[in-house]
């Protein structure tokens, strides 16, 4: 007989609703698996044939085909292995029709019976749509955020126990909610002004940032930072942060639902489909995703390949990664507050002093790595230099990540009232009518703009600078002299970078 | 002449002595040998023996090998198209300052006005490619106080201290100056030396030992040294890394009597670890130009020129700077500061020390490099003199 089965599969980071046709003929005992079914889903009826048996339930000896729809849909992973066997089981007539009517079914199945977490869940149990979803017991945490009924079992047979009225659900365990423990604060911090003012403009802001600093600067301290400065993740963004990390299979930062914006901070040797997502068969997010609503840090920016780099032009601008492949593609959500951190020449001395034995040439082929347009995207790039002793060992604390984190509050609700998340999204004709320039402040951009250490571009990106650092005071007040001044000071070592004319 | 080895009719006629140097010149050999092909024989009887392969310097035949492939009359039309004067030594056009040296380049490539080699004084500036921003600084106002008094700058051309000294001695004053390259001519590395280069020639002139279009090779980087040494009454060292390059040029002005100078620097700071050596072995400590030309009062016996008046930056009056400003200023010393720096010293905060440097820098008072901040020199001394 025939049985149907709901489950999903995942692509990108969204889930495909699957339906699983499971049909039980007379001929020759077979098993086979039709519609563009992956290894893993090939794999998956050796898995579930032993885990049927393992669990003491009847194996029709029998014609078996399951065909998983739309067989237009590439599926993968393992998650079909526990709808493929209750469908056999529902077809060799060994569990009821009723007992599985309106319920979906993810999950991996062991030899020995066992059902395994799969990634994804959340994105997968989101795309289900049905009553009830029974899904392995350690992935019942994640599957409550997007469904209301969701039960968890830990193995096949006490699925079907349960299914059939035979015994009751497991409680799912608690999910392990981490301790707000791990995010520094900005108190630890001595000394560096110009670093902190810029973290504290980046995260107000969204502004991209770019720290030049010789080792021991403070470089990764300040970025570590900054996600305890930007607002707390809102229902919608935790859901697709956490959305994400399921489908990568990462572990959600938080606990079960993100509340707090990713960190990411992948090694130089990163590779561009691990930074901006995709692969050949499963289209995984990459750092850039996972990273959503939140921090992207990149140190040793110089040390990544050129055409890496490259690869993050696109998805910074609109936020979105646009992953295409010859059998399909995926759009992987990417808006992040990227931060860079890079020396300022190879041996890393190199400070303005002359206390290294760079030549100029090895310089410009260093910072030459970072193309223009990259160097395009970063509206705050600060020179730091290691802090003095006496303020390391003497000196007063600088503010704490709290009290920051409430002026970068009030300036991110100034942004919401233009209509925009942050005031990095400012449109230029928005900048003209909504913050005009007054005329000292003006004068003092011609003075730039004439030296040639201005770009029109750059005109607007400091604009939404000072813009960011006058909400910082008093979103109502226009932008004076001084905010300009800081905001031209915040990207003065863009200067150094670019290559000379 | 006496013509010791019949002409084979390759277009060189025995008075052609300027071809014959150049094409010898332009065989990778070594200055001193190339001084002992041409020793005691015209230009033309060396080269002769040299494709005849009878040259008694020449005992492996390989000097001959390579002359055979090289035609004078092609490279003296090199010469010429790009206007380069060639100076033989033993030659009249050769310049006296150099023919009594005993190291002279045999055969001179000038671009320019080979007159400018024996103007008097000469000053050799030279120092390190990995200089700092001060360095560069240090060495672009001294050679601009220099040319402005009338002293021929000499410098190498390289990158860093080389052509900042010659930066800064074009830019301040229509006097002379002498590029000494270690390659060929056109064979410089960037667009900026290039354009350097071409500027210098416009008023003074540039030389090499290599005829146009013959690759460099490294050690003739430290071999030109000893022109510079040769051409200069005194050599300053602006900034040198232990055991840098430009201690080939120290050591050739010390084997000539040619007294060395040297600008101190701080005593962490790598690329003056050189300087501040030389300096302990007794160097001459020279701070600015008017160090150098003190010194040549002393050594050559030259008095300089009336300053002229009217030579320094635009003058602000002290009265404008608000106190911000003043305060700022008062923190930025001849170093580069960073930001972090002047806020911690000023004690102002970020955004008042940003204003007060704009101002400073749209008033000209101060300027800034790659995020970091410098005094304008002329008139930081106004300020502190009052």
């Amino acid at each position: 007989m025939l049985a149907t089965i709901w489950s999903a599969t995942l692509h990108g980071v969204d889930g495909r609703r699957v339906e699983v046709e499971v049909q039980v003929s007379g001929g020759l005992p077979s098993f086979t698996v039709v519609g563009l079914p992956d290894t893993a889903v090939r794999e998956s009826r050796d898995r579930v044939r032993a885990a049927v048996l393992s669990s003491h339930l009847p194996w029709p000896t029998k014609r078996i085909t399951v065909n998983l729809a739309p067989s237009g849909l590439r599926k993968s992973g393992s998650g079909l292995d526990l709808p493929v066997a209750i469908g056999v089981l529902v077809a060799a007539e060994a569990l009821a029709e009723v007992h599985v009517a309106d319920t979906g079914f993810v999950g991996e199945l062991g030899l020995d019976g066992s059902l395994r977490p799969v990634a994804g869940v959340v994105p997968m149990v989101g795309a289900l749509g049905t009553d009830r979803v029974v899904v392995p017991l350690a992935c019942v945490a994640e599957a409550r955020l997007v469904s209301p009924r969701v039960h968890g079992a830990s193995c096949l047979e006490e699925a079907v126990a349960a299914l059939q009225g035979r015994r009751r659900w497991p409680e799912a365990p608690c999910p392990v909610v981490t301790p707000t423990q791990g995010v520094p604060d900005l108190a630890d911090l001595h000394g560096q002004p110009l670093g902190r003012r810029a973290l504290e403009v980046a995260a107000a802001g969204a502004h991209h940032l770019l720290l030049v600093g010789p080792p021991g600067s403070g470089k990764t301290m300040l970025a570590t930072r900054l996600p305890g400065l930007l607002p707390p993740l809102e229902r919608h963004e935790a859901l697709e942060v956490t959305r994400i990390h399921s489908a990568a299979g990462v572990p959600v930062p938080g606990g079960a639902l993100a509340d707090r914006p990713p960190f990411r901070a992948p090694h130089h040797g990163a590779t561009e489909v691990s930074l901006v997502g995709g692969g050949s068969a499963w289209l995984r997010p990459g750092e850039l995703s996972l990273a959503h609503c939140g921090v992207l840090f990149l140190d040793e920016l110089a040390e990544f390949p050129a055409p890496v780099l490259d690869a993050l032009r696109q998805p910074l601008e609109e936020g979105v990664v646009r992953v295409r492949r010859a059998r399909g593609g995926v759009d992987l959500p990417a808006r992040v507050l990227l931060v860079g951190a890079m020396n300022p020449c190879p041996c890393g001395k190199g400070t303005l002093l002359g206390a290294c034995r760079c030549t100029d040439a090895v310089r410009a082929r260093y910072q030459r790595r970072l193309s223009g347009p990259l160097l395009d995207r970063f509206d705050l790039a600060v020179a730091l230099s290691p802090p003095d002793s006496a303020d390391l060992l003497g000196g007063a604390p600088g503010e704490p990540t709290a009290v920051v984190a409430a002026r970068v509050r009030a300036a991110r609700q100034a942004a919401t009232g233009r209509g925009v998340r942050a005031n990095a999204e400012l449109r230029a004709d928005w900048l003209r009518h909504g913050c005009p320039l007054s005329a000292p402040v003006a004068a003092m951009l011609e003075r730039h703009l004439r030296s040639g250490g201005l770009s029109a571009r750059g005109l607007h990106r400091v604009w939404r600078v000072a813009r960011t650092i006058a909400d910082l005071d008093d979103p109502a007040r226009p932008i004076t002299e001084l905010h300009m001044a800081e905001a031209l000071a915040l990207r003065a070592a863009r200067q150094s970078l670019l290559p000379a004319v | 002449m006496t013509a010791g080895v019949p002409s084979d009719g390759d277009g060189v006629d025995e008075d052609d002595d300027e071809a014959c140097a150049a094409a010898l010149a332009s065989l990778a050999m070594s200055p001193a040998r190339l001084r002992r092909m041409l020793a005691g024989r015209s230009a033309y009887q060396a080269w002769r023996q040299a494709v005849s392969g009878c040259h008694a310097e020449d005992s492996d035949g390989r000097v001959a090998e390579a002359a055979r492939l090289i035609s004078p009359a092609e490279m003296i039309a090199r010469c010429r198209r790009r206007g380069l004067h060639v100076a033989v030594l033993g030659h009249p056009s050769y310049p006296p300052s150099l023919s009594d040296d005993e190291e002279a380049p045999a055969v001179l490539f000038v671009d320019g006005a080979p007159a400018v080699l024996d103007h008097w004084p000469r000053v050799a500036m030279v120092g390190t490619r990995s200089a700092s921003i001060i360095g560069r600084e240090v060495a672009s106002e001294m050679a601009g106080a220099l040319a402005t008094a009338g002293v021929v700058v000499v410098s190498g051309l390289a990158p860093g201290i080389d052509s900042a000294a010659l930066g800064g001695a074009v830019e301040a004053a229509q006097a002379p100056c002498v590029a000494v390259l270690g390659t060929a001519h056109g064979g410089l590395a960037s667009a900026e030396q290039q354009r350097l280069a071409h500027c210098i020639a416009g008023r003074g002139c540039v030389v090499s030992e290599l005829p146009p279009g013959t690759p460099g090779a490294r050690w003739r980087f430290a071999v030109r040294n000893r022109v510079m040494a040769a051409l200069a009454q005194i050599v300053v060292v602006v900034e040198c890394h232990d055991q840098g390059g430009a201690l080939h040029t120290v050591r050739a002005a010390r084997r000539r009597h040619v007294p060395v100078a040297a600008v101190p620097g701080s005593v962490r700071a790598s690329a003056s670890a050189g300087t501040n050596q030389l300096l302990a072995d007794g160097a001459a400590c020279v701070r600015h130009g008017d160090d150098v030309l003190a010194l040549l009062e002393r050594v050559a016996d030259w008095h300089r020129a009336p300053a002229r008046p009217g030579a320094t930056a635009q003058h602000v009056p002290d009265g404008l700077l608000d106190p911000l400003c003043a305060k700022v200023l008062g923190a930025l010393d001849h170093q580069a500061v960073g930001v972090d720096a002047l806020v911690l010293r000023s004690g102002e905060s970020l955004a008042q020390v940003a204003l007060a440097l704009e101002r400073l820098a749209a008033g000209g008072l101060a300027r800034s490099e790659a995020g970091f901040w410098l005094r304008t020199p002329h008139r930081a001394e106004r300020v502190d003199g009052g």
